[in-house]
């Protein structure tokens, strides 16, 4: 950066290099998703492509709302930065320096998707009515994120009900079109509306909080004044009367399970319950009738959820500096007189912990949905639905179905296992690779389907057999080195070698039945896709192994 | 006698010894990039010591610390604390250290209680009451979440953390960091009076040459990655001598010729001049020094034993060292 730059122009650069990352990478995974949905979902016939590409569109409109609150340097999300007020700009110029920058990012994704969705996939996708829903969500967004810097509780209340009013509005639209092709001038003109009172919202806000200026201590509670008043002035009143019922903590691992789950991991269903919410609403745009919703969203979230909850709560339990750029543990975990293996133990056990409690918040509130429309007047689409699942079910075999789901929370498992181990190490770099890799794998794939280059087929046997030779390998050296270095007994390693060889034998013996009974109706697995299954089962022993090897190569640098 | 011991390779006047000894370093080295952080350190510290560790900031004290807890391997050389590697066994070493970090580093999440209760889960010595009494000294209020606390609270809270499991080793980086004269009392006379009570092994590190004369009895001084000068703090006061000579004649020769190293009686480590005077920061035989000085000319004023001050200026060449 040049000296001579002027203070707005140092902002819009620093909001530039910044945001570009998290957008770019956004941007890609919305191509690869789209391509997913089109090659795989869209020709089951379950939808029209109309309501799909639109449920899409809401979706990447909000996530790339949201994504934009971690693109500064503290990301913390929540409230201006405070350090930004000591530069000699005006609050309309801090505001716009930030926000601008953001919505051209915005505005070069949502044409970056369209133009992708247009000449890739063929799509019928518009450019303008969802540019432009997307530039005033997120600048909404931001707005929200920055009058509330003060008061972070005020966000949800607030946020819901922006999302009513743009839900209200929006459903009468979507009804005349779907993929809004046809956008009148005048809810052009109300987006662009919107989006300017966003911006007016935002400088009211930042300017607020830059005249408060530096934080001020928490108030305390009117309450509690009120019970000290009652007991007395003395300083030794409040220690005196401090609850101390909580039972000691057992031992230290009970004391750093205990940690884990309070610093993190029981905020993860209610994170769950928020993005179900909103995944919720934004599928519900689409969809004329409300009684497809339920059936919408069984059909799209449950497997997104399963997918995607064991690497999310993986990554939030490994990652120490959830709040900045550094990957390396922090000093206080890093000196607890506790073990390497204890503590990456206790950080896999929460981690696991808090991604079932994830996946029950994610059946609870799908429970939930489903008998609320049962009550209130969708009784038979829910029946209809039961009837289907149980149906389904009597097909395949309950036995199946049980061991279908066993293998799935083994498979989720070791996903976890994986993702924490990778991001125990605390280096940048490979967590870096570690996650571009297999997505941009996935990526090429479903890209290479949309170009019917059956890539699978012609590279399948030569990939996956190496792979999963990759994985057992790299099993096998994980234990070899935990026990090497005495993080593991030896005994440990045997049944885990031992749980490794009927691992196998379950996956070559089920391998077939299940892809046949789930997947591709009366279909046969190839032969090579069988090369997995050591390497399938060796990904699930690696975790125990794994974990405490990485948080050792980041504990003592 | 209870003694510490810490020399660079350069001038190391004792071999580590390692009966009694609570850390040994040897010939520690660590580079980070290009920059090497420390270099060849030797230090022993025996138990009851309480060693000031002294320098500049980026000296390399932080780094030293942070070997001793094991959150750095040593590339070169090697590091024990009670006998054991920090880093290939962290939870038998951390378990008998009690740590206070320049940035505290307390979860801002917990309460005060909360912190009390986590902690006391890993020490098996941890002594409830005494918890309990520190709080009350420092008005600790135990529903008081970290992050609403001052940063003098904050100090106070992670020093009861530190301090009452009743660890044989205190590690205390920068304890008085920030802190405004009140809380800093009463951090180091916590300290101190553990110290006194319970005779227990003390590490500093600090650049505040007050709170290392009045805390510890032995001090080495980190620069650059090396130790510049260590031993017990009489010991050092006793080596090192301000000379006031008046300016001129063949002064600057021989002091150019003291300031050598290997000056034999002893060595003249900076010269500053002012109103026509010279002062002189010495090291070695003051009686000798100034009979040099004399016999080349210089008409001598005074001499006197040097402050801390003069000899940490004096030994990292902030002083218009020779």
């Amino acid at each position: 950066m040049s000296r001579s730059w002027s203070p707005a122009r140092a902002l819009a650069w620093e909001s530039l290099r910044l945001s570009w990352r998290p957008v770019v990478t956004t941007t890609l995974a919305w191509c690869a998703l789209a391509a997913i949905y089109r090659r795989l979902l869209a020709p089951l016939g379950e939808r029209r492509d109309a309501e799909v590409f639109s449920s899409l569109l809401a979706m990447m409109v909000i996530v790339n709302a949201t994504i934009l609150l971690s693109c500064r340097d503290d990301g913390v999300g929540i409230g201006f930065e405070r350090r930004l007020f000591r530069l000699p700009l005006s609050t309309s110029l801090l505001v716009l320096g930030r926000l601008v920058p953001a919505l051209l990012y915005v505005t070069a994704m949502q044409a970056a998707v369209a133009l992708f969705m247009r000449a890739a996939l063929g799509a019928p996708w518009p450019l303008l009515g969802p540019g432009l829903l997307a530039l005033a969500v997120a600048s909404w967004t931001l707005a929200l994120s920055w009058v509330c810097g003060q008061r972070p509780l005020l966000i949800a209340p607030l946020g819901v009900v922006l999302l009513f009013a743009l839900l209200t509005w929006l459903r009468p639209v979507l009804r005349a079109d779907l993929l809004w092709s046809r956008l009148t001038a005048h809810d052009a003109t109300a987006l662009v509306l919107a989006t300017a009172m966003a911006a007016l919202v935002a400088m009211w806000g930042v300017a607020s909080s830059r005249r408060a200026g530096a934080a001020a201590p928490s108030r305390p509670r009117l309450a509690r004044l009120a019970v000290e008043e009652a007991v007395g002035p003395g300083r030794n009143s409040a220690i005196a009367a401090a609850p101390t019922t909580a039972p000691p903590l057992r031992s230290a691992m009970r004391a750093q399970l205990w940690m884990e789950w309070r610093q993190k991991g029981r905020w993860f269903p209610f994170g769950i319950l928020l993005w179900l919410a909103v995944a919720v609403g934004a599928s519900a745009l689409p969809v004329p009738e409300t009684g497809a919703l339920l059936r919408q969203a069984l059909h799209d979230l449950l497997p997104f959820a399963v997918l995607l909850l064991p690497p999310a709560a993986g990554f939030l339990h490994a990652s120490f500096h959830l709040r900045g750029q550094v990957t390396g543990i922090d000093s206080f975990r890093a000196t607890r007189p506790l073990g390497d293996r204890e503590l990456a133990h206790a950080i896999l056990l929460s981690a696991a912990r808090t991604w079932a409690a994830g996946l029950a918040a994610t059946l609870a509130s799908i429970t939930a949905l489903a008998l609320g429309l049962w009550r209130f007047g969708n009784a038979a689409r829910v029946e209809e639905l039961a009837r289907g699942i149980a149906d389904a079910v009597a097909g395949i075999g309950a036995g199946r179905v049980a061991l279908a789901t066993g293998l799935g929370v083994a498979a989720a498992w070791a996903a976890l296992g994986m993702v924490v181990a990778i991001t125990l190490c605390g280096r940048n770099w490979l967590s870096l690779l570690a996650y571009v890799v297999p997505i941009t794998a996935v990526s090429v794939i479903f890209i290479a389907d949309v170009a019917d280059v059956d890539l699978l087929d012609r590279a399948g046997p030569a990939l996956i057999g190496p792979f999963g030779v990759v994985l057992t390998l790299g099993a096998a050296a994980a234990w070899v080195l935990a026990v090497r270095g005495r993080l593991l007994p030896l005994r440990a390693a045997m049944l885990a070698a031992l749980s490794w060889v009927a691992g196998t034998v379950l996956l070559v013996r089920l391998m077939p039945t299940l892809f046949a009974a789930l997947l591709v109706a009366g279909g046969s697995l190839p032969g090579w896709a069988l090369l997995t299954a050591p390497g399938l089962a060796a990904a699930v022993v690696m975790p125990p192994a794994l974990a405490p090897l990485a948080l050792r190569w980041n504990r003592h640098r | 006698m209870i003694h510490a011991v810490a020399t660079s390779h350069a001038n190391a006047g004792a071999e580590p010894r390692a009966g009694d000894s609570v850390v040994v370093v040897e010939g520690l080295s660590r580079r980070f990039g290009d920059k090497t952080a420390l270099h060849e350190v030797d230090l022993v510290l025996e138990r009851g010591v309480v060693l000031g560790l002294v320098g500049k900031n980026g000296a390399g004290k932080t780094t030293l610390i942070q070997h001793l807890l094991g959150l750095l391997r040593a590339q070169r050389g090697c590091v024990r604390v009670f006998g054991l590697d920090p880093a290939a066994e962290p939870a038998a070493v951390l378990g008998r250290i009690g740590y206070l970090a320049e940035d505290r580093g307390l979860p801002g999440w917990m309460t005060v209680g909360e912190l009390m209760r986590y902690t006391a889960a890993f020490y098996p010595r941890w002594d409830a009451d005494y918890a309990t009494r520190l709080c009350d000294d420092f008005q600790l209020d135990p529903r008081q979440k970290i992050r609403t606390l001052s940063r003098g609270q904050h100090a106070r809270a992670a020093l009861v953390a530190a301090l009452a499991h009743r660890p044989e080793l205190l590690l205390l980086d920068e304890p008085s960091s920030g802190l405004d004269p009140v809380v800093r009392r009463d951090v180091l006379e916590a300290i101190l009076h553990t110290v006194a009570e319970e005779g227990r092994t003390v590490l500093f590190s600090s650049h505040l040459l007050d709170e290392v004369e009045r805390m510890s009895d032995h001090l080495a001084l980190i620069d650059g990655g090396r130790i510049l000068l260590a031993g017990g703090l009489e010991e050092i006061r006793e080596r090192h001598w301000r000379i006031t000579v008046r300016a001129g004649g063949a002064l600057e020769v021989v002091v150019k010729r003291l300031a050598a190293p290997g000056a034999s009686a002893g060595r003249v480590l900076a010269a500053r001049e002012a109103l026509g005077e010279q002062t002189l920061i010495c090291e070695g035989d003051c009686d000798a020094i100034a009979a040099e000085l004399r016999q080349a000319g210089c008409e001598c004023l005074a001499h006197s034993p040097a402050s801390l001050d003069e000899i940490f200026f004096a030994r990292t060449g902030n002083d218009g060292g020779t």
